[in-house]
């Protein structure tokens, strides 16, 4: 009976709940004890907006992250998906719904575009991945000759920085992806489609399904979800640049990871919001306590590298446990 | 068939002629087809315009291409071993701006910056190769893992400002010239032929191979997997360093985003030159072509007055194809 | 119990491959609610049978009939649909999924055919399960289950494909004791709902437990049927065996020496259980056992390739505790292979690094290659083997089966070994080559070295071994000298004595 009371509590600590909340709880103890800012209303809200981008991205890494996909060119195709997007408010003078939709199709191209590398071209995802990242930067910068594209419709504005019902619009957004992105793995079949294909595809395609198919939109669904930020982002700037998303994918990657391990065929919606919350309050907390931003990339990097190796080694862990009670 | 089954005519006496096999001429053009490749975009170019070959822009071409080739040869040895280094960029990056450091915030010799870059880069090599054999991470994963640690080392190490102004004397590995010839040209001539003579005259090069080959083959022949896989990822993280340190004897500075630019092509360089990215296939000579051909292709773009800043549309377009036909070519076989 | 028409009837079906008849007009069939247990040695063709039943092998002759239709066009697709269903030894799960997501992976039940239907799912899962006496909550995600349990939601997964026919392909060889009575009262309530079973053993005890009826085959050819109750599991035996060995072997027995390869109490992972061996100089030891016995899984402990502990293990007269593949070459043990294309061979590399590699830090102790050392070494194993074509440069990958075995055999030799390791050294190259191994393998041993020879062909076992062991779940079960007939061995090998 205590055995099994202890396996519970195992299961629980290790498995149901994804790792990452556990540094989360102990990160924000030691944030809110080192700096009293830390933990005050301004400063949540101020994460809120600053990181409905990040959060967003997250949740479309982690889809593809579950095909046992890596996505590499979110945030170059974020910056085209702005460029596009006041590019055609500015010089089309299309109405922002419009333009909107069109940033969405832009990500949602882009992301297909991934799909078919890896899938129909046979290219692994990280390679396929970067090349995108490289084409969509490189139009992102040619087609305004790599200026920002400013002097945007007032009415734009509201997207990034007003409120409905006292809620910023960006955590609107996220609520918003979030439901959709659960929604897609939990309820629907396209969700078992997804986890079947990174927890085995031969499986997938054995009970005569076109893996093919679901592992292409996996991708799409992850540029739907960068056009999607790019729309929060711009508005929020009032401008688009060129190269504004570039290293988002890493932070975006990062939380996706330590939010379900890079393990295919692993992974919750929850997860990608709670690591995509682990690097804004890391950022956030680095910030607070003053430490010179030329210093925390290096920080940044490191306890990343460290809390992938950390997670590893419990996955490998747990899975060692299980196999041993079996035994018995 | 009798004779076989005699057991003393089976005797290893009888004298078996090797033969020779004349490569068929698909396979003579297969294997000059990236030369072929190479002077046909030279061809193509200079027509459309004349400056291509003058003797000033081609030795221009060569002293841009060197850290080019450098790196990309570090790519090459990882993967032959069926690997890959997203980190070489920002190990770049990392390993100039150690140079950096060294030559203008210490009173250390010029040559000491150098030791300390190539150092730096092994070290980072060391720590990816650890991830890779001993933590199982997938070499995606731990490089571009160590691809932001080296970044964040690079800012953290610069500080506010960048570094620039070196002594001449480490200029002169950039600028100078030897005989008439770029200081950039002898240098990767002699890494090309140590890494040519490591490759095919070692036996540490040839287990590189064997694990990329098959490295359940290469376990089961007694060859010690992780100890090759580190000693890998060490070597291309100090090509890396010494594409690094080029380059930035070149610029006669340093910034945090030097290095970013190599990775894409350093991909597409080693595939585009017959190094496939499953592994055990490939070596020096197609590298050198495959990163000259990424060299004239921006090149050619700058003389025929494309904005460079669709430089990255192209190359991301290089990498997707290249890999694309390497992945054709494999399943051919 | 049995209905009048067979639920499967295949007939006359023949199926060849370039230079084998798999399949000698063989007939086969199966009543709705019965266990008809298939056996017969490895080679004999009964997964060609069954793959040509689950339509992955097209038939060259014959018919096959379903519920007496005739069915003209048969494939994957049209077995499935027509109720045939193979459950996998690797299984097709998804490990971090629920038990009702793998069973209708692919036929989701939907809510306005957008969303699953998760109540219905797991009501209906549950409900199968239930059908068949497993007692699982459909919630529970896979990786919590045990491995009989993985198989049962296997078998689920197939009946809710609305599977009629379904083979259990050596369905008893990962499982616990515990595990396989769960297994047989399974295979019973499926016996109930009028489900046919092919069931593929290797255990002669199962087939008096659960079998109606058994299909003896061998060498592609179909020996007999009968009922299980009018046949004793020695009659079976003798018709698994039925042919003398009339195959010649060059084995010249001569005086063992000293002991090379001492092996006690070893384990290692799950199926080396407890072996215990010794190999002298001048020998050829056969290390025979049915397929999953841990004949394979021996071999790759003794050389290092998987984790093992051993009470003691002595090899040319120095005990060591911990073994590496790279220890083992260094001190002179080889091992050549089962599965060649995965541990064995270099396809992409040409012959000459192929035959160089193992022997590469013995010739070249300093790291440095001389090229001509090195084509002179891989020059001369091309002439001891024979290797056709004698071209050094030829990529391994475009050799033949028996070019590739010899080039394999070859790079271990250069590396001198004294003690070799081989397993199954004749699977899957033609005549000629064979008696040629055989012959490598007989010299070898009379010049003094010590060879253990794993094989699955009794002939081989038989033929060439001067002493032979028999595994028997993880276990040396015994050992017998040259000369013991196959009978014995067999029996010894099944556990039956």
């Amino acid at each position: 009976m205590k055995a099994n009371n202890g396996k519970q509590l195992r299961q629980f600590i290790l498995e149901k709940v994804p790792t990452v909340t556990w540094i989360l709880i102990v990160m924000m103890i030691y944030f809110s004890a080192s700096n009293s800012n830390f933990l005050t209303f301004a400063n949540a809200a101020n994460l809120c907006r600053q990181g409905a981008i990040l959060l967003i991205l997250c949740l479309g890494v982690i889809v593809v992250k579950i095909t046992g996909g890596i996505e590499l060119s979110n945030g170059a195709v974020m910056s085209l998906c702005g460029m596009v997007l006041a590019w055609v408010m500015v010089n089309m003078n299309m109405p922002p719904y419009l333009a909107i939709i069109i940033s969405m199709l832009v990500g949602i191209l882009f992301g297909t575009l991934n799909g078919i590398f890896v899938t129909f071209m046979g290219i692994p995802s990280f390679v396929a991945t970067l090349g995108t990242q490289g084409i969509a930067v490189g139009l992102a910068l040619g087609m305004n000759n790599g200026n920002v594209i400013g002097g945007l419709p007032e009415k734009f504005s509201i997207i990034g920085n007003d409120n409905f019902l006292n809620i910023p619009i960006p955590l609107w957004a996220i609520i918003l992806v979030f439901i959709l992105t659960s929604v897609l793995l939990n309820k629907t079949p396209f969700g078992v489609y997804v986890y079947a294909l990174g927890g085995n595809e031969e499986a997938l395609k054995l009970s005569g399904k076109p893996a093919w198919l679901y592992k292409v939109l996996a991708y799409s669904y992850s540029g739907l979800t960068a056009g999607i930020a790019a729309c929060i982002l711009t508005s929020r700037n009032m401008a688009a640049q060129p190269t504004v998303g570039l290293g988002m994918e890493f932070e975006a990657f990062a939380g996706a990871v330590l939010g379900g391990s890079y393990i295919a065929g692993k992974g919750t919606a929850m997860g990608g919001v709670l690591g995509g919350i682990f690097i804004l309050i890391l950022r956030n907390g680095l910030n607070i306590l003053g430490i010179p931003t030329y210093l925390q990339l290096a920080i940044f990097g490191t306890v990343l590298i460290t809390a992938i190796v950390l997670s590893t080694l419990v996955e490998r862990r747990v899975q060692k446990m299980r196999d041993e009670e079996r035994e018995e | 068939m009798n004779k076989k089954n005699n057991l003393a005519e089976t005797e290893m006496t009888e004298d078996v002629q090797l033969i020779h096999e004349k490569p068929s001429i698909g396979k003579i053009l297969s294997r000059f087809s990236r030369l072929g490749a190479l002077l046909l975009l030279c061809i193509g170019i200079s027509l459309l315009n004349q400056n291509f070959l003058k003797v000033s822009n081609l030795i221009n071409v060569f002293r841009q291409a060197a850290p080019q080739i450098v790196i990309s040869l570090g790519m090459t040895i990882v993967f032959l071993t069926g690997g890959i280094d997203l980190s070489l960029g920002s190990v770049v990056t990392m390993t100039s701006v150690v140079s950096g450091y060294v030559l203008t915030q210490t009173e250390l010799p010029w040559w000491f910056a150098i030791i300390a870059a190539i150092g730096a880069g092994a070290l980072s090599g060391f720590v990816t190769g650890q991830l890779i054999a001993i933590v199982k991470l997938p070499s995606a994963v731990a490089s571009y893992g160590m691809l932001w640690v080296g970044r964040g080392l690079a800012f953290a190490i610069m500080g506010a400002s960048p570094f620039f102004s070196f002594p001449d004397s480490f200029r002169y590995l950039g600028r100078g010239y030897l005989l008439g010839i770029p200081m950039p040209i002898w240098i990767v001539a002699i890494i090309a032929l140590i890494m040519g003579w490591f490759l095919k005259y070692t036996t540490l090069g040839r287990s590189l191979y064997a694990i990329g080959a098959n490295p359940h083959a290469a376990r089961a022949s007694g060859i010690k997997l992780s100890r090759t896989l580190v000693s890998a990822y060490i070597i291309s993280g100090m090509l890396a360093a010494i594409g690094g340190i080029i380059l930035a004897a070149r610029l006669n500075a340093v910034d945090q985003d030097m290095g970013a630019s190599f990775l894409l092509p350093a991909i597409a360089s080693p595939v585009m030159g017959g190094t496939s990215m499953a592994g055990g296939q490939g070596g020096v000579a197609g590298t050198i072509i495959g990163s000259l051909i990424m060299i004239i292709v921006t090149n050619g773009m700058n003389l025929l007055g494309i904005n460079s800043l669709w430089q990255q549309l192209v190359t991301g377009i290089v990498v997707v194809l290249s890999v694309w036909l390497d992945v054709i070519m494999r399943k051919r076989n | 119990m049995k209905g009048n028409t067979p639920l499967l009837e295949m007939k006359e079906i023949s199926k060849s491959f370039p230079g084998v008849k798999a399949l000698d007009h063989v007939s086969f069939d199966l009543f709705p609610g019965e266990v008809h247990v298939l056996v017969g040695e490895n080679g004999a063709g009964k997964s060609t049978l069954m793959k040509v039943l689950a339509g992955a092998y097209p038939k060259d002759e014959g018919e096959i009939f379903i519920n007496g239709e005739t069915q003209s066009r048969w494939s994957p697709t049209a077995a499935r649909a027509q109720g045939v269903a193979m459950v996998y030894q690797e299984f097709t799960l998804l490990p971090f999924r629920s038990v009702a997501e793998n069973i209708f992976l692919g036929r989701e039940k939907t809510l306005a055919g957008l969303f699953l239907d998760k109540a219905s799912m797991h009501q209906e899962a549950g409900k199968i399960l239930k059908s068949i006496g497993v007692d699982v909550d459909p919630r529970v995600s896979v990786l919590e289950l045990g491995v009989a349990e993985q198989q049962m939601v296997e078998i689920a997964k197939a009946l809710a494909m609305d599977a009629r026919i379904l083979v259990l392909d050596e369905p008893t060889s990962a499982l616990s004791l515990r595990e396989i009575e769960q297994l047989f009262s399974t295979v019973a309530k499926l016996k109930k709902n009028g489900v046919g079973i092919i069931y593929i053993s290797h255990r002669m005890e199962e087939l008096k437990q659960i079998g109606d009826r058994v299909t003896v085959m061998r060498d592609g050819q179909l020996i007999g049927t009968r009922e299980v109750a009018d046949i004793t599991i020695d009659e079976v035996i003798t018709m698994m065996i039925g042919r003398e060995i009339n195959e010649l072997f060059p084995r010249h027995h001569c005086q063992p020496g000293e002991v090379a390869l001492s092996v006690k109490g070893m384990k290692s992972g799950k199926k080396v259980k407890n072996v215990n061996l010794e190999v002298h100089f001048g020998e050829i030891v056969g290390l025979s056992g049915l397929v999953g016995s841990g004949r394979t899984e021996t071999a790759r402990a003794i050389f290092g390739l998987d984790h093992m502990t051993a009470d003691d293990l002595e090899i040319l007269g120095k005990k060591y505790k911990h073994i590496d593949p790279s220890l083992a070459v260094d001190i002179g043990v080889g091992l050549i292979p089962e599965d060649r294309r995965r541990d064995g061979l270099f396809p992409i590399l040409s012959m000459e690094k192929n035959l160089v590699m193992v022997c590469l830090r013995k010739i070249f102790p300093n790291g440095v290659m001389k090229p001509s050392v090195e084509k002179k070494t891989a020059t001369e194993y091309v002439k001891k083997f024979d290797i056709q074509p004698p071209a050094l440069d030829r990529i391994v990958h475009h050799l033949s089966g028996g070019n590739q075995q010899k080039v394999v055999i070859g790079k271990w030799l250069a590396a001198k070994p004294r003690v070799i390791i081989i397993d199954e050294p004749t699977r899957g190259i033609d005549v000629g080559a064979k008696s040629e191994v055989h012959s490598f393998m007989d010299r070898l041993a009379n010049s003094g070295h010590a060879i253990l020879m794993i094989s699955s062909e009794m002939p081989e076992i038989l033929g060439m071994s001067d002493r032979i062991y028999v595994m028997h779940e993880g276990k040396v079960a015994g050992e017998f000298p040259r000369g013991t007939d196959s009978e014995e061995i067999l029996r010894c090998a099944m556990g039956v004595n």
